[in-house]
């Protein structure tokens, strides 16, 4: 439970679309019987394309458009719900994608890709950390220049639907630079390898990337000039992956507070005890701010203070999300402690959430830089 | 009103207070001992104000002030930052922002007449008077007496934790003027000039050092019908909006008015660079915890400012997310001052004001979480208002009061023990 500030209609038309469409392509229940993430169902991503999901961060021009004068806030509204109802899908890979595509793409690119991304046709996923968890450009991907080819080599983890995605954008780095690339999955060279893990409700994979030669096509923008923009990729991927969490703490603290109101011990609801209502109200304060910071980051977008904004939601949403769902087993108590009760599959998906895209402790040590205060020395 | 009104008004605020004041580097920190000299030099620049109309901004003309908005105030305020505006220590926040905004909302035309106009020229400091030595969170339990003659009131009994009581002119007092109903339904609110007969001012030493914080003793002090602030017996009401704004922190937030996402914790900044660890990973990293909390809160009131005007929830309820917030931040805030400082927050060379701050906010870190309503209380009220969830099982809220004394057993204030005929 959390409180609404009031929005533009249009904005709250489409988190609402968003919601129901969840609710009847992909509902929670759904996941329940799973072990490892169902993927998304067929039409799931056309439909959701339908519903301008991939469109918002793209100009009109191009076959996209928002709903209100702040792109990001109309994409976070979406990713909000995704949270809640746990939604399957590279969501946030698409929109950075469409984004950067539309800021950057070639005139091939924008032909071929971002249509059949922008209407949910097709995928594209996003392999950016390597095996020890660092979100940077270059950590996981290296190339190397040969003629008119660029060579991939590198190996990355936590690669949402890494299976079934068309595209995989990658932030490579070299020497000269840094260059973003989006390439077809089908590309030889390129390995997928499918993942277990502490998310249940997604599908993350491994890819390798073994001499992977493509073409100057593959390249979004200058070669060796990505920097800039993979930095802001990263940010965008932050502010809806913290989205993703807050709509997932939502349901989560909502589910356990009515819990708290009905479930009884010693002849009274277990909530009028303070030592759990304090435990609730401690994180109701929490999870509101949550909602103010994200606010925030979303409403910087285009602004120069993004970055910092960025960091400072997702760390301190990545340590809410994590203290959130261990208060609410708490709270629950044995029940929560179980596969068939959901608060599982909302614990595992917020702390991941936690971590995907930078986690609390990277977040804070990229505020000394952005505030210009300097590397360690 | 437009923006280029506003625009305007700040242009003209600028350019007088660039000819008028004296600029300050950084925000200096309130007084925190007043004598009459500084005080008399204080009530200069806010005469100053207010002739120049910069005083009581967002307060009706009627009484004094400017009648324009809070967001006049606020543009104000903003310019105002790098000035020396006066520094009333601790009876600025409760006069201005707490005391006067009260009154306002429940106050008589003639009681707002009689005092405002006279806060707006600085010649009135209020102090609150509301906690007593055996009532505090259960502020609705206070036990200071206030019996009625006529028009007349006669008030005994004692306050405590009374900030700034020493130098105020008046005192917003609660007081219990029915024993033989329910706590909540015999409250009254009186304005006490400080100086009556009866009473009597007896400072009390923090556990920073300083002598903030007074007992005040009422005894037989004589008060008229004028003096009492909303209605008879209805005091809880007018006690809900003071609480509500003091934990709202208030308007009048010169302090504030620089955005924390600006720099990174810039006192924490140096503090580490005063000690030489900047570079140390630890450090870096607890100050940027003390950032994100910064920034977080900042934001956390704008969304609570909000909400309360769309009117999602009843306003003093939402304040406790803002008072929980700065209960819980300041002190964490504080130690983590303590944890860059080590052990340069131990020891510091004679008379160093600014190497002893560190220990010094440690030490006043928890009066955010105490003063104006514990945390322990801001979670009740955000579990049972807004999270609906059922109320402690309460002893004493549909008993008579002074049924519940006598069931307690308490000590009453001297001289007024809770007989029956008192109770009348
Ligand atoms: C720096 C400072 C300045 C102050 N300035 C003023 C002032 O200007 N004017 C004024 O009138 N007062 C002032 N106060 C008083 C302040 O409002 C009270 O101290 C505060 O309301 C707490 O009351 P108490 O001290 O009696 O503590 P108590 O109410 O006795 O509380 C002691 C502890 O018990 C806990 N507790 C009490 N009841 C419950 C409950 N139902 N459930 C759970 N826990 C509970 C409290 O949270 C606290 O931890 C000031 C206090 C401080 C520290």
């Amino acid at each position: 439970m959390t409180y609404a500030l009031p929005c533009p209609p249009e904005r709250a038309l489409l988190a609402e679309a968003a919601s129901r469409f969840a609710r009847d392509h992909s509902p929670v229940e759904a996941l329940r019987t799973s072990d490892v993430g169902a993927p998304a169902p067929g039409g799931y991503h056309r439909a959701a394309g339908e519903l301008g999901w991939f469109a918002m961060l793209v100009p009109a021009e191009l076959g996209g458009g928002s709903v209100s004068e702040s792109p990001l806030a109309d994409v976070v509204a979406i990713a909000v719900e995704r949270g809640a109802n746990l939604q399957p899908g590279p969501f946030t890979a698409m929109n950075v994608v469409a984004e950067s595509l539309g800021l950057a793409g070639s005139a091939l690119q924008r032909e071929e890709v971002l249509p059949a991304l922008v209407e949910g046709r097709r995928t594209a996923t996003w392999a950016v950390t390597d095996g020890c968890g660092r979100w940077a450009p270059g950590a996981a991907v290296s190339y190397a220049v040969d003629g008119d080819a660029f060579v991939l080599d590198g190996f990355a983890v936590l690669v949402e639907e890494a299976a079934t995605a068309d595209w995989v954008l990658v932030q490579a780095g070299s020497p000269s630079g840094v260059t973003i690339f989006v390439v077809p999955t089908a590309t030889p060279g390129l390995e997928v390898a499918p993942r277990e893990g502490l998310d249940v409700t997604r599908r993350f994979g491994a890819v390798r990337f073994t001499g992977v030669r493509v073409g100057r096509s593959a390249v979004v923008g200058e070669p060796g000039r990505g920097g800039e923009l993979a930095v802001h990729q990263l940010c965008v991927a932050a502010v809806l992956t913290a989205a993703d969490a807050v709509g997932a703490m939502t349901r989560d603290f909502g589910t356990t507070l009515e819990y708290a109101r009905t479930r009884v011990a010693f002849g009274r609801p277990i909530g009028s005890f303070q030592a759990v209502k304090h435990l609730l109200a401690d994180t109701s304060l929490a999870l509101e701010a949550c909602q103010a910071i994200l606010a925030a980051a979303a409403d910087a977008y285009g602004t120069p203070g993004f970055t910092r904004y960025v960091a400072v939601a997702k760390a301190y949403i990545g340590d809410a999300a994590i203290t959130l769902g261990q208060n609410c087993l708490q709270v629950l108590g044995g029940i929560g402690y179980t596969w068939e009760h959901e608060h599982h599959l909302y614990m595992r998906r917020m702390t991941a959430d936690a971590f995907l895209f930078g986690d609390p402790g990277a977040q804070r040590a990229s505020l000394w830089p952005a505030y210009g205060l300097g590397e360690v020395a | 009103m437009s923006d280029a009104d506003l625009d305007a008004y700040r242009a003209r605020a600028r350019s007088w207070l660039e000819a008028n004041l004296e600029p300050v580097g950084s925000p200096r920190p309130r007084a925190t001992d007043v004598d009459p000299g500084f005080l008399a030099e204080e009530r200069r620049r806010q005469r100053e104000l207010c002739s120049a109309g910069y005083a009581g901004i967002a307060w009706p003309s009627t009484y004094g002030g400017q009648g324009l908005s809070s967001r006049h105030e606020r543009v104000f305020n903003e310019e105002a930052e790098g000035f020396r505006t006066p520094d009333f220590g601790v009876l600025g926040q409760t006069t201005f922002g707490i005391c006067v905004p009260t009154m306002l909302a429940h106050g008589s035309p003639e009681l707002l007449a009689r005092h405002v106009p006279h806060v707006v020229a600085g010649n009135s400091l209020w102090v609150q008077l509301f906690s007593e030595p055996d009532a505090g969170s259960d502020l609705a339990g206070v036990r200071t007496r206030a019996t009625r003659s006529g028009d007349r009131w006669t008030v005994s009994g004692s306050k405590i934790w009374s900030s700034g009581a020493y130098f105020a002119d008046h005192g917003l007092c609660l007081a219990r003027t029915s024993w033989d109903v329910p706590k909540h339904r015999g409250l009254t609110w009186f304005a006490v000039p400080m100086d009556a007969p009866g009473v009597t001012i007896r400072r009390l030493r923090q556990i920073t050092g300083a002598s903030e914080f007074c007992q005040v003793f009422l005894d037989g002090v004589e008060l008229t019908d004028a003096d009492v602030v909303g209605e008879v017996d209805a005091g809880w009401s007018v006690a809900r909006t003071m609480l509500a704004t003091e934990r709202g922190g208030g308007s009048r937030g010169a302090a504030d008015a620089a955005h924390p996402a600006d720099a990174l914790a810039p006192d924490l900044v140096a503090l580490a660079d005063g000690v030489g660890r900047r570079d140390d990973p630890q450090v870096r990293d607890l100050v940027a915890r003390a950032h994100v909390a910064d920034v977080v809160m900042a934001e956390l009131r704008s969304r609570v400012i909000a909400l309360s005007r769309a009117g999602v929830a009843d306003p003093g309820s939402l304040a406790a997310y803002v008072k929980l917030a700065h209960g819980t931040v300041t002190p964490e805030r504080a130690r983590i001052g303590l944890q860059i400082a080590g052990a340069a927050a131990l020891s510091w060379p004679e008379g160093s004001a600014a190497e002893a701050a560190t220990a010094h906010a440690f030490l006043a870190g928890r009066s955010q979480s105490i003063a104006g309503g514990t945390n322990e209380m801001m979670r009740n009220v955000i579990g049972e208002r807004l999270l609906g969830l059922p109320r402690e099982h309460s002893v004493d809220t549909d008993v008579p009061f002074a049924e519940v004394i006598r069931r307690t057993g308490a000590t009453p204030a001297p001289g007024q023990g809770p007989s029956g005929e008192c109770a009348r």
